[in-house]
């Protein structure tokens, strides 16, 4: 019996509006430190440590100058993400593909549709060019949140 | 850079599209997937086509040798009659030694190996080795068709058990469910044979796997009719027996069919002591096995010189009492004898064949003396020769096989005529009662207690899931794209696939559920591996866990199927996988051996 996609339950840690990285590794150090007020989570430096570690095993570069590092967490029942702008592109994959927008994600280990689930929104969004440039535009956080409530439904 | 989907690139596209027809293929799968025990009853779909194709060439191989010996591929006894006396003498020894020639040679290549598939249902784990049975039924061809009188349901039965065996074992079935598959197997052969669905199946649940609990009559019913409807589309076969109407039984008949039950009980225990003991004399002579067959022939030969009717397994005979009952007493008691004896020799000599066929021929004849001794008494109301040849029939064979429902079935379905359930009902239960009283056990029954003992006859604690599990599982690399991972789960129709090490260490579990509506997303397809989509932390049963504990297992954490590891070098290493279905199949079958010892 399938279970139905997790809708809304998807939290929204921390915005970074200027992320400032050279490197997709400083990225994902820089948001995981958003995860240290989230119940349940480890410290942000084991966080990060883990995504890392999966993006060895393959780069999680989406298209659309997105990238989705993750973590598989044990003990949470909610995905958690942290969102960051680059103030300047940041070379990501070994092809050199550029990332604008990294969504770092705590995943919980025991629900991989939660992972899914949020992958297929954000795809969905960043592929009509409207609603990526009003991510690239939105001038403070509070319009970030608001772009990430109504199209990914992070609250 | 990628770009957006409208923009993509030819290649890309037809990476989409193909991921389009995976899910609509995965999605197809999930609706029409079944659930175990429905799959269980399409693969007694399988096993039931596959078991009356198997009886089907048995007949038709067996016609073309019977013409080769005799000239004539039907009417064993009529064709006996127009022989020669040396012909009769010499061609069922010849078959006989040509019987022997073979088992020699299957010995010779695969050993004593048992074939049976009693014993492999009951006794054992599923497994009926191929070659083997080939081989014996080769043999049981060379001596049918040269008149032997022995029943060929035997091999029939044989052969479609093999068949099933082998697909069950090509689809790595647990030993539990191929079990079930075999015996599917056997109630499509002997359905097929007899043009007797229920029969058939009875006979398997009741006296070889001794349960009709749903769960194993179901999947044994469905091979049954699906035998047989392939029968009766190649061969238009109706009722087995051709017969007139049974007289409506009344009250002072019910006396006589209680009687013939007493008769049929005696009759029935003496059968089965003299076929013990000539398998016991001929045990004695230490005579090779190329010797006793011919020699069996031989009397089965000279025997047909002073009565035809000796060969063949008395099909034809009962056909005779049922179309015209016109057998003067003595003449059917020498027919009687010389086919008794005939059956005794062939049977002790060692010839692969059946004695359900003349199990009915002598209880038939049971019939027909009885209603011809009440003849004989003035004041006596006349008796229903049909109704006691039938009764006798399913008298006898109850009495016989420890099987009473089966034997009112299948005479019932033989026969087709409803008068004869009351009559039949009362001779097969007083035929049993009282072969029971006088010590008889089940003509089965007695080989398979001379058995070794069975995966199933230990005590419940004491089996381990290592002897339940399946083997074959589906397995992925942590790294392996998601794409590959859907390619792997349409392939395969399965619902779980493990992901694992280089060294087979267990790292997680994927269900289909979780990924299935996710398949038509390009950035999935390519950027999200399997260990993003695996639970981590899924329940394991140990390979050394009784059955007891892994049912504990099962009931706290609700899963159909489990990982099983063992403990290597330290490490959790996946050995195989178990299905709550198995369990319960293994687990049911172990707990009602116990409480049959008990008994």
């Amino acid at each position: 019996m399938s279970v139905p996609p997790p809708a809304a339950s998807t939290v929204c840690a921390h915005v970074v509006l200027d992320l400032a990285a050279a490197t997709a590794g400083a990225a994902i150090e820089r948001l995981a430190t958003g995860f240290s007020q989230v119940a349940g989570m480890p410290a942000p430096r084991a966080l990060a440590a883990l995504a890392l570690q999966r993006e060895a095993q393959a780069a999680t570069f989406l298209g659309h100058a997105t990238a989705l590092p993750h973590a598989r967490v044990a003990g949470i029942s909610r995905l958690s993400v942290a969102f960051g702008r680059a103030s300047r592109p940041i070379p990501w994959t070994r092809d050199g593909d550029l990332v604008e927008f990294v969504f770092l994600g705590a995943v919980p280990a025991e629900q991989p549709r939660h992972y899914l689930e949020f992958m297929r929104l954000l795809a969905r969004a960043l592929s009509e060019p409207q609603s990526a440039a009003a991510l690239r535009t939105a001038p403070d956080e509070a319009a970030v949140r608001t772009w990430l409530t109504t199209h990914l439904q992070l609250r | 850079m990628k770009e957006p989907l409208r923009d993509l690139s030819g290649d890309a596209l037809q990476e989409i599209r193909r991921l389009r027809r995976l899910l609509f293929g995965l999605r197809l799968w999930s609706w029409l997937r079944p659930s175990d025990r429905q799959a269980l009853l399409w693969w007694a779909v399988a096993a039931g086509l596959l078991g009356s194709f198997g009886t089907v060439a048995f007949r038709l191989a067996g016609d073309a040798l019977q013409s080769l010996f005799l000239g004539a591929s039907h009417d064993i006894v009529g064709t006996f009659r127009t022989l020669e006396w040396w012909q009769r003498l010499l061609i069922p020894t010849v078959g006989g030694l040509l019987a022997g020639l073979v088992l020699l040679f299957g010995r010779r290549l695969h050993g004593r190996a048992t074939t049976d598939y009693m014993e492999a249902v009951v006794v054992g784990d599923g497994h009926v080795p191929v070659r083997p049975s080939l081989l014996r039924s080769l043999s049981a061809l060379f001596s049918i068709s040269s008149g032997e009188a022995i029943g060929r349901e035997g091999p029939l039965v044989q052969l479609a058990a093999v068949a099933a065996s082998l697909l069950g074992r090509l689809r790595r079935m647990a030993p539990a469910r191929l079990r079930l598959l075999v015996a599917c197997g056997a109630s499509a052969g002997i359905a097929a044979t007899y043009n007797a669905p229920l029969g058939g199946a009875l006979f398997v649940a009741e006296i070889v796997l001794g349960s009709i609990a749903m769960e194993t009559l179901g999947p044994l019913l469905i091979s049954s009719v699906v035998a047989v409807l392939v029968n009766r589309t190649l061969f238009n076969d109706g009722p087995l027996y051709a017969i007139g109407e049974v007289a409506s039984p009344t009250f002072g008949a019910m006396g006589f069919y209680i009687l013939l039950g007493l008769l049929c009980g005696m009759g029935a225990h003496l059968w089965m002591r003299l076929l013990r003991h000539s398998s016991r004399f001929f045990d004695l002579t230490r005579l090779p096995l190329t010797v006793r067959l011919p020699l069996g022939g031989l009397v089965v030969g000279a025997l047909s010189l002073w009565r035809p009717e000796a060969v063949g397994n008395g099909m034809s005979v009962i056909h005779d009492l049922l179309a015209n009952q016109h057998y003067a007493v003595p003449l059917l008691l020498t027919v009687a004898l010389a086919k008794i004896i005939a059956t005794a020799a062939a049977f002790g000599s060692g010839a692969v064949g059946g004695v359900f066929t003349p199990t009915l021929f002598v209880g038939a004849v049971t019939g027909v003396l009885l209603v011809a001794v009440a003849a004989l008494v003035p004041g006596l109301p006349a008796l229903d020769p049909t109704g006691f040849i039938l009764a006798g029939m399913g008298g006898f064979l109850a009495a016989a096989a420890n099987a009473p429902i089966t034997a009112i079935l299948m005479i019932f379905e033989m026969s087709l005529d409803h008068h004869i359930v009351l009559p039949l009902m009362v001779t097969t239960v007083v035929a049993l009662f009282t072969v029971r009283r006088m010590g008889g056990e089940s003509i089965y029954r007695e080989s398979l207690q001379s058995g070794g003992p069975s995966l199933f006859d230990g005590e419940l604690k004491e089996l381990r899931v290592a002897q339940f599990m399946r083997r074959e599982f589906l397995q992925i690399r942590p790294a392996a794209r998601f794409s590959e991972l859907a390619a792997m789960l349409l392939r395969a129709r399965r619902a779980h696939v493990a992901v694992t090490d280089a060294e087979g260490g267990l790292l997680g579990v994927i269900q289909l559920s979780d990924v299935e509506p996710y398949l038509h997303d390009p950035f999935v397809a390519e950027t999200v591996l399997a260990i993003d989509v695996a639970h981590e932390n899924v329940p394991v049963l140990d390979a050394a866990l009784s059955l007891p504990q892994a049912l504990d297992v099962f009931a706290h954490h609700g899963h159909d199927t489990l990982p099983v590891t063992e403990t290597v070098d330290g490490r959790q290493r996946l050995v195989g996988v178990l299905d709550r279905e198995d369990l319960y199949l293994a687990v049911s079958e172990v707990t009602r051996r116990s409480r049959a010892r008990a008994v």
